[in-house]
């Protein structure tokens, strides 16, 4: 039983630091993938890029992905 | 260990009392006893005793000494950026400039030297120090070893900026050679840019304070192991004590290379060594790549450190962080030779370092997703966001920010788009500013009370501080992207003046202010902490605890989170989270080694100086090229047959091949083109380069900037590439060029109709233009008679325009010397045929007289010529006969004030 007063559970994870450091990460991929993006999306220069540009992509998916679904650290 | 125990044991350092055997040396008491006069009488003034800890321990005095001379040196090396910047802005919005050129140029390698050694390095050392000591419970010894590293390292900073002339006042022999000083540039006999040996004495002092220091860190360490190695033998360590150990080990690696180059250096300009340019730059790069992980190295110690602190709980998997500072100290030094990719040297060698700068992702991934990991579970109300946790965000954002361009500055075809372009700064300030300055920041606002013993005055300073940091950091490094995409290359201030380039340099100068501003901040926070804040004691605090409570004095939330440590008691198990870790991680290799394998072909293709040729094309032009200070000399055989300064001369969609030597400095061919493969091939004394690639398809004229910085002249070093119509076609006319823009190449000069007057400016360019605008005119097939006007005014001859050889301190003896000779300098200006073969052809010529409208005119047929001063003039700086080995020289022979007259058939 939750004690009167108390902040609840949904209170609680909100704004919590896991969620504000990967929404920090986030925003980081998003703005390296926005600088690559300009050579990815230029035809003449993408075949310098492209192959780590969408490496870059999967690593950053993946980063999530593994991220959301570890364990606690508890 | 308490405050107190902290303090007691500070204090026995200078026990009262020892017996005479014990007795330092006489030297060591005579210091002390100096130290102890001045610092009595200092203490008197509230001022000093206040700001320097007068009345601590050695320690806490010498570590508050040392971060203020490193904040000192960020706000100068701010400040010389600032000024860099707005001489960028002035010469974009067609303002005058108020700097010559070296001081100009200078303001960036000082702004790179005292942001990266007298701020970054030399804070990460403070932060250093006192964490082991504190952490560690040790007794600090030695301490004029540690006084005579920070002397060093700051009498170092003093000596780079070479000397100053005070009577008659003269600042123009601060270095200008960028904050890397790739041999040959500078070195005495070898380069027409000559710096000062206080330059090298000053690299050579900097090496000595940080190996000073690292041999007193050692000791100290040694000291811990020695009284609890059996403690130590079955002890998990801190994981952020690995760092620091990394740390450690990584600075002597990283600073003997800069020894051996600066030795080599002073060898070859004082005692004739032979040199070997190639060789001196792959050891400099030893040092240079491996400074840039001791820096990075302050944000990841800090979120080791801070943020199970914060969390109350361990790191989430002890293995694979200590797995992580053992693969940054293992890669870390060996890839300097993707500063090299470029160069001539071996294909398989910047191939293995492409890999193993790939490799380097794997400590960085395993570190980011620890700390991710490592809060996950917290709840948000046993999390606080104060200063240091802030700060600790950032600089875990940055990093992954300015990280994931990492990779792709490590492919070799790709660093042939952007190399010595302004993304690659923009993937370095977001390493520095969003990562590293981050990191140092979270770490200054947790010990900041634990040092002075007082908290924090303002949380919203702090937050106003914080806040600024991340607008203005992040604005610069977006605008400096976006500068690097257009081919906007590093240094550059003598930039084509472009609507699209103009407004990102003003956003860049903004996001600059924004971040000095905000370190106004932080500064005005100290100062009132110092002064104002409230008593902090940490008596009966663990280290943890001290550190979350000095945190606090940050946040400007009223509830508080406790302080106090908490048991932590898993329930995940190791295998567990240790599973999910090793995925990732797998992840991570098996994407790095497809990226490997499919970037391989054209990384080989790249390498040895070879631009992507893909076989063996065939050529139809051959040219031989001298890359002197500060222009090219070509000759060419083939399909056309001459002898040009800065040009190439091509039929269009054949195959060129450059054959390359360069006398001076590192030197670059560089065509930024952006709709077709770029041509970026570096040129190293010494050494020879090549380069094939194919002519663009539109005749006209494309801009050859030298992609490396090699002088105070660098920004007239301009060359063009000039693409005739085919061999059957002549008399054709711009208008596919114009159609397309070129081959989007920022350098290509405007077109403009040959009647246009064309206006000589300060830096001895037309129009703002290197080359100059390229003129237009049509004749009929049998010819016609065409126009070229122009006129260079008396107010653009000063200290920055080449062509008045008189250096005064006068600021107006330039135009002094062309009144007194009647306003006619001896060069003479003239329209060139550039198709008959061999060198250009005089169709029309006239003497350079100043400050009048000029016109020559000649009967021209269609074709290409070059109109303007087409050779290069010699330029010596010696103003009062101050110049030579000891002050430093600059000579020279440059050329700006020339270009292109295109005549198509009408």
């Amino acid at each position: 039983m939750t004690e009167p007063g108390a902040p609840s559970a949904r209170s609680r994870g909100r704004g919590g630091p896991f969620l504000v450091f990967g929404v920090a990460a986030l925003l980081a991929a998003i703005a390296a993938a926005f600088e690559l993006s300009y050579y990815a999306g230029n035809a003449a220069l993408s075949p310098s890029i492209l192959g780590t540009f969408v490496g870059i992509l999967v690593a950053v998916a993946a980063f999530f992905v593994w991220g959301l679904r570890a364990p606690p650290n508890e | 260990m308490s405050d107190s125990d902290l303090r007691a044991s500070l204090a026995g350092a200078e026990g009262p009392s020892v017996p005479v055997f014990e007795r330092p040396p006489a030297l060591f008491q005579f210091l002390d006893q100096t130290e102890d006069a001045i610092r009595s009488r200092l203490a008197k003034l509230r001022l000093f005793d206040r700001i320097f800890l007068l009345q601590r321990d050695w320690m806490t005095r010498i570590t508050m000494l040392t971060i203020i001379c490193a904040l000192l040196w960020g706000a100068v090396g701010g400040f010389d950026a600032f000024g860099f910047q707005t001489q960028v802005v002035a010469y974009a919005t067609g303002s005058a400039l108020h700097l010559s050129n070296v001081e100009i140029y200078s303001s960036v390698t000082l702004h790179g030297i005292r942001e990266l050694f007298g701020f970054a390095q030399q804070l990460e050392l403070a932060a250093i120090g006192f964490l082991v000591v504190n952490a560690l419970a040790l007794t600090p010894r030695h301490k004029w070893s540690l006084y005579l590293s920070v002397v060093l390292l700051n009498g170092s900073m003093l000596l780079l900026q070479g000397p100053v002339y005070l009577l008659p006042f003269n600042d123009n022999y601060f270095p200008a050679v960028g904050w890397t000083f790739t041999s040959p540039l500078g070195v005495l006999g070898q380069s027409s840019y000559v710096v000062s040996p206080l330059w090298f004495f000053g690299w050579l002092a900097l090496c000595a304070g940080i190996l000073l220091w690292t041999g007193w860190i050692v000791v100290h360490l040694r000291d811990w192991y020695r009284k609890n190695r059996v403690l130590a033998l079955g002890r998990q360590f801190p994981v952020f004590l690995w760092f620091v150990m990394g740390t450690i080990v990584l600075l002597p690696i990283t600073y003997v290379p800069l020894v051996v180059s600066t030795v080599w250096d002073m060898g070859t300009a004082y005692a004739g060594w032979p040199i070997s340019p190639i060789a001196n730059q792959v050891i400099f790069w030893m040092f240079g790549h491996a400074l840039v992980y001791v820096l990075f190295l302050v944000p990841i110690i800090a979120l080791y450190l801070l943020i199970p602190i914060l969390a109350r709980r361990p790191i989430y998997s002890y293995r694979f962080a200590v797995a992580s500072a053992i693969l940054f100290v293992i890669l870390t030094p060996l890839l300097g030779l993707h500063h090299l990719y470029l160069t001539p040297i071996p294909a398989w060698s910047t191939w293995l370092t492409m890999v193993l700068s790939f490799a380097i992702v794997l400590p960085s991934a395993i570190t980011f997703f620890s700390i991710w990991m490592t809060v996950k579970g917290v709840r948000a109300d046993r999390w606080e966001w104060n200063a240091v946790a802030l700060f600790s965000v950032l600089a875990f954002g940055g990093a992954i920010f300015g990280g994931l361009s990492g990779p792709a500055l490590a492919t070799i075809p790709f660093d042939a788009d952007v190399h010595n372009s302004l993304f690659v700064l923009a993937h370095f300030h977001a390493i520095t500013v969003l990562a590293i300055t981050a990191g140092g920041f979270a770490v200054l606002y947790a010990i900041f009370p634990i040092l002075t013993g007082r908290r924090w005055f303002s949380a919203w300073l702090a937050r106003a501080h914080f806040a600024f940091t991340v607008v203005g950091g992040v604005t610069l490094v977006l605008a400096m992207d976006e500068l690097g995409n257009l081919g906007v290359l590093r240094r550059a201030y003598i930039v084509p003046i472009l609507p699209q380039i103009t407004l990102y340099q003003m956003i860049l100068f903004a996001g600059i202010i924004v971040v000095l501003a905000g370190q106004l901040f932080f500064v005005a926070n100290g100062a009132l902490t110092v002064f104002r804040g409230e008593l902090y004691s940490a008596a009966g605090l663990s280290f943890d605890e001290a550190v979350r409570s000095a945190a606090q004095s940050t946040t400007t939330v009223r509830r508080r989170v406790p302080i106090a440590d908490v048991p932590f008691s898993r329930s995940v198990p190791r295998p567990r989270r240790e599973r999910i870790e090793a995925a990732w991680i797998v992840t991570v290799t098996v994407l790095l080694a497809a990226v490997l394998a499919t970037m391989t072909p054209a990384s080989l293709a790249v390498g040895n100086g070879v631009n992507g040729s893909g076989g063996d094309p065939p050529i139809a032009e051959y040219v031989t090229m001298q890359g002197q200070q500060y222009y090219w000399s070509a000759t060419e055989s083939g399909a056309i047959a001459g002898s040009y300064d800065n040009a190439i001369v091509a039929y269009a969609g054949t195959w060129v091949e450059l054959n390359l030597t360069a006398s001076g400095a590192t030197q670059s061919v560089l065509i930024p083109f952006r709709s077709q493969s770029v041509v970026d091939v570096q040129v190293v004394p010494g050494s020879t380069s090549h380069a094939e690639f194919q002519v663009p398809s539109a005749p006209g004229v494309y801009g050859a900037p030298d992609g490396e910085y090699d002088g105070p002249w660098f920004g007239q070093d301009v060359a063009a590439l000039i693409v005739l119509p085919d061999a059957n076609a002549t008399g054709a006319s711009l208008a596919s060029f114009n159609a397309t823009a070129g081959a989007g190449d920022i350098y290509d000069p405007a077109v403009r109709p040959a009647g246009t007057s064309l206006v000589g400016d300060s830096e001895g360019t037309f129009d703002a233009s290197v080359p100059g605008p390229t003129l237009a005119a049509a004749v009929p097939e049998t010819g016609g008679t065409v126009e070229v006007s122009w006129e260079v005014p008396l107010s653009s001859i000063g200290l920055d325009n080449y062509l008045v050889n008189v250096t005064s301190n006068n600021p107006n003896a330039q135009q002094e010397y062309v009144i007194a000779h009647n306003y006619t300098l001896p060069f003479t200006m003239g329209i060139y045929a550039l198709t008959g073969g061999g060198a250009p052809v005089p169709e029309a010529t006239s003497p350079l007289v100043i400050d009048r409208p000029v016109t020559i005119s000649a009967t021209l047929v269609p074709g290409v010529y070059l109109y303007g001063l087409i050779h290069p003039v010699a330029y010596s700086y010696n103003p009062a006969g101050d110049s030579g080995s000891g002050t430093g020289e600059q000579t020279g022979r440059v050329m700006a004030l020339w270009g292109i007259l295109w005549v198509a058939q009408s």
